[in-house]
């Protein structure tokens, strides 16, 4: 397994004369306990959000109790999925992708471990001082203040463990590794930016100007990087043929850099923040969407011909379905950051049901796709039970488009009922069986994820390895 | 770099970029008019005061076992009960972004969807300059009433048994029950239970039209106003 | 402005003719040839000039309107905070897009989507595994 590769392929790329062996490029043990993290967080999250869902219908099984607190736990729901599930999914994936685009090993080793185990002290630190009543009063950045500079290291760490590969290569960069790069930088500065800039420098209304591009930076400059530079790779080497343009794809990811950092105050709109900046926030955010649709006409170029791997491969099925709920997303986010639509949606569910098409319907899902792709190879087996992952597909994307129907719709009747002045009981009440199918679907997207996790240990413990596998790569572990 | 389509694009977006830049960071620069952020000290009014002195005639045993008495004498005593009525905000302040309030209950009255007949006077930005807006509680999301006109609306003891258990004052209300801020029952608030209920009166004490009732008509007779709220008005 | 505007299909159908056309210098032009890049570049123009104007138009009047709100809105301030971490963030991006593009990034935009796939290749016959 030390051999130098003899590369069959006619033209050699300008960069690479020799490649490292695969276990030495790639921490899979890493890869696989980042991953069995965040579905552990996911599966918290998931519960954190059931309870709220029967709270809201009143059917909390622990009322009154203050550490199940629903408000507390409301919270635990959106941090464990950014920083528990999301964050801990993506680095997984970073660790595969970024040591085999670039064939070079991440900058140290020992490093990467250090972050992991960094990192998930200030998830569980995150956990606990939200239960505890710690939080701080920033949305998606409720970690309490005294984690916040160790989560700001644990960025920077993630930087300089990561860039090293990506800098020491030559020629042309991937788009992959452009959006993976900005994210880097972008993260680090969002995340100060969001969590000491309004608590510590700024008051009153600019900081919610602050703390609305916080919230939204933190999708847009953390997350979607990730989850394109995630699509822009896993979609053609499982396709086996290139992204369809590679200088478009470059459009998208300049136009994301210009277009997304300005656009956070339209989470606030009608604020007392100054109107101009209320404009340009809007304008911005419906120039991403055609940034959106360059990025989606791209993908959608990569597969014509070759439809048939939706139905039979399931990661690129998972992979798609999530760029259709994206689309989407931003098709519905230009109609929703008009004055128009803000008059009626805002505060609604409407925005609750946006919210979980973006982090659910698209990233969980495409991490998702990613996982159903690479537990197999990092555990050298193949799935236990493929009916289980298509009951997780479906399960999943039935639950979320349902929720996410369910709640758009509902954050209308809210928005007129409350605009028609009635009573606000009123909107509550009609909100009621709204509520009650949030829950089922929200029971759904539970289901699949049992169904993959238990699909997940019955591969690794009941699957036989495979032997040829074996001789080839470093020998799986089980943790 | 010119000769490719994505090439003449990001240098277009550069260009529109620093000219962004320029009337964005520039301009507001040279306009900045910064209001004095205020302290808790200076947040508490005399309608603030009434809720809170209200609260200790209402529960004397919780009251004198979370804060104690006044000293006695009338300066130290008037001295005592700001104090003491900044400390429980400050404490109702932390306990409302630790149970994760902000995330049902919005603070701020858009000038549209009728909002200021419901709610009150349309949310303007001076109203968040102060300690207890960092961050600042805004809110995205309306389970519950919005809250910034808020205090004074209702009694010390309807706030009470509401958090002890929504239900009985709104049928159908969704809200959690928050029994640990009492010692068992709604007439025991503990210490958390003063500072939340005496946060929530705070909210909106500083309006001229405090307080706010729905349907609000302006002919009301003016509610008492002290000379930090005439102060804050005008800014 | 060397290089002819490149369908971004063609190279991507036909992975074969791309590396071609990198390996050597670029072949004689036929007239037709030249004919279609024209077009093309009268394409670019015209599209350029459709998109900038408005957006021109647009920014300049809402400048013009910003002027006359400096004047009257005392909250005109509150733009500052979020617009300086925004302009540090997007300096930092204005030099390494510089830096990439003295590098010859985008020198040839469409080679690394190639490499990619070969690279994966290569890691997969390494790894003993033809995955299909």
């Amino acid at each position: 397994m030390s051999e130098a590769i003899v590369s069959s392929e006619p033209p050699a790329p300008p960069a690479q004369t020799a490649i490292l062996p695969l276990h030495e490029l790639v921490d899979l043990k890493l890869v696989k306990l980042y991953f069995v993290t965040a579905l552990t967080f996911l599966l918290i999250s998931m519960l954190a959000g059931i309870l709220m869902a029967l709270q809201l219908i009143d059917h909390n099984p622990m009322r009154g109790i203050e550490l199940f607190s629903p408000g507390r736990w409301r919270m635990l729901h959106t941090n464990a999925i950014a920083y528990g599930f999301l964050a801990n999914g993506f680095l997984g994936a970073l660790h595969w992708i970024v040591p085999r685009l670039t064939l070079n090993p991440v900058l140290d080793k020992r490093l990467s471990w250090v972050i992991y185990i960094a990192w998930q002290g200030v998830v569980l630190a995150t956990a606990i001082g939200l239960l505890l009543g710690e939080a701080q009063g920033l949305e998606w950045g409720e970690t309490p203040v005294w984690i916040d500079p160790i989560a700001q290291l644990g960025l920077l760490l993630l930087a300089v463990n990561f860039m090293p590969p990506i800098a020491r290569m030559k020629g042309p960069i991937y788009v992959t590794l452009w959006y993976f790069m900005a994210m880097f930088v972008w993260t680090f500065l969002t995340y100060a930016m969001g969590n000491f800039v309004p608590e510590y420098f700024v008051t009153g209304t600019s900081a919610g100007a602050v703390g609305g591009l916080f919230i939204h930076d933190l999708v847009g400059l953390f997350v979607t990087p990730l989850g394109w530079g995630m699509m822009y790779y896993f979609v053609p080497i499982i396709l086996k043929k290139p992204i369809w343009s590679h200088g478009l794809s470059l459009v998208g990811f300049w136009g994301l850099a210009f277009f997304y950092p300005l656009q956070g105050i339209h989470h606030f709109l009608y604020t007392p923040i100054p109107m101009f900046l209320q404009y340009g926030a809007i304008v911005s955010t419906i120039a991403v969407e055609l940034v959106v649709t360059t990025v989606v006409v791209n993908f959608f170029g990569t597969i014509w011909g070759d439809g048939q791997a939706v139905k039979t491969n399931l990661p690129i099925r998972w992979f798609y379905t999530g760029m259709i709920f994206y689309f989407l997303t931003c098709l519905q986010c230009s109609f929703q950051v008009t004055l128009t639509f803000q008059k009626i949606i805002h505060f609604t569910d409407w925005v609750v049901g946006h919210a979980h098409m973006v982090m659910f319907g698209v990233f969980t899902v495409w991490i998702m796709g990613a996982m159903t792709y690479l537990f197999p190879r990092l555990l050298n087996r193949p799935w236990y039970s493929l009916k289980a992952c298509e009951w997780h597909y479906w399960l999943s994307t039935v639950g979320i488009a349902v929720m996410a129907a369910d709640l758009i719709l509902l954050g209308l009747f809210q928005g007129w009922s409350w605009a028609a002045l009635e009573p606000w009981d009123a909107s509550v009440e009609i909100s009621h069986p709204f509520w009650v199918i949030r829950v089922i679907a929200g029971l759904s997207m539970f289901g699949g994820l049992l169904a993959f996790i238990w699909n997940i240990y019955k591969t690794w413990t009941c699957v036989p390895e495979q032997p040829e596998a074996a001789a080839a790569g470093p020998s799986p572990t089980t943790a | 770099m010119f000769e490719s389509k994505a090439g003449i694009l990001w240098i277009a977006g550069i260009g529109f970029f620093a000219l962004a830049f320029v009337s964005n960071a520039v301009v507001p620069a040279l306009m900045y008019d910064d209001l004095p952020e205020q302290t808790v000290e200076e947040l508490v009014n005399a309608n603030l005061r009434f809720q809170f002195e209200d609260l200790a005639r209402r529960y004397p045993d919780s009251f004198n076992s979370a804060y104690g008495e006044p000293p006695g004498g009338t300066a130290e005593d008037d001295a005592w009960w700001n104090e003491t009525t900044a400390t429980a905000l400050r404490e109702g302040h932390k306990i409302y972004v630790g149970e994760g309030c902000w995330h049902c209950h919005s603070q701020f009255v858009r000038p549209v969807s009728n909002e200021e007949q419901r709610w009150g006077p349309v949310a303007e930005s001076w109203e968040y300059q102060n300690e207890l807006n960092r961050p600042v509680m805004f809110g995205t999301r309306r389970v519950g009433p919005d809250l910034s006109r808020e205090g004074g609306r209702r009694s010390n003891d309807w706030h009470a048994v509401h958090f002890f258990r929504p239900k009985t004052l709104s049928q159908d209300s969704p809200m959690p029950e928050y029994p640990w801020f009492f010692e068992g029952s709604p007439d025991q608030p503990n210490r958390r239970g003063l500072a939340i209920i005496t946060y929530v009166q705070w909210l909106g004490s500083w309006q001229e039209s405090y307080p706010w009732y729905e349907q609000y008509e302006p002919s009301f007779a003016p509610a008492q106003k002290s000379e930090v709220d005439r102060q804050e008005s005008q800014p | 402005m060397s290089e002819p505007l490149r369908d971004p299909s063609e190279s991507a159908a036909n992975p074969a003719a791309h590396a071609h056309a990198h390996a050597s210098a670029p072949p004689p032009r036929s007239p037709q040839q030249i004919r279609q890049r024209s077009v093309a570049w009268i394409v670019t123009i015209v599209f350029g000039v459709v998109i900038l104007i408005p957006s021109m138009a647009g920014f300049v009047m809402k400048f013009l309107e910003l002027i006359h709100l400096t004047q009257g809105d005392p909250d005109g301030g509150f733009a500052i905070t979020p617009v300086v971490n925004y302009l540090f963030a997007s300096l930092g991006f204005f030099f390494l897009l510089l830096w990439a593009a003295v590098n010859g990034m985008f020198a040839d935009l469409e080679l690394p989507k190639h490499t990619m796939l070969e690279n994966e290749a290569a890691l997969d016959e390494l790894c003993g595994k033809g995955k299909s």
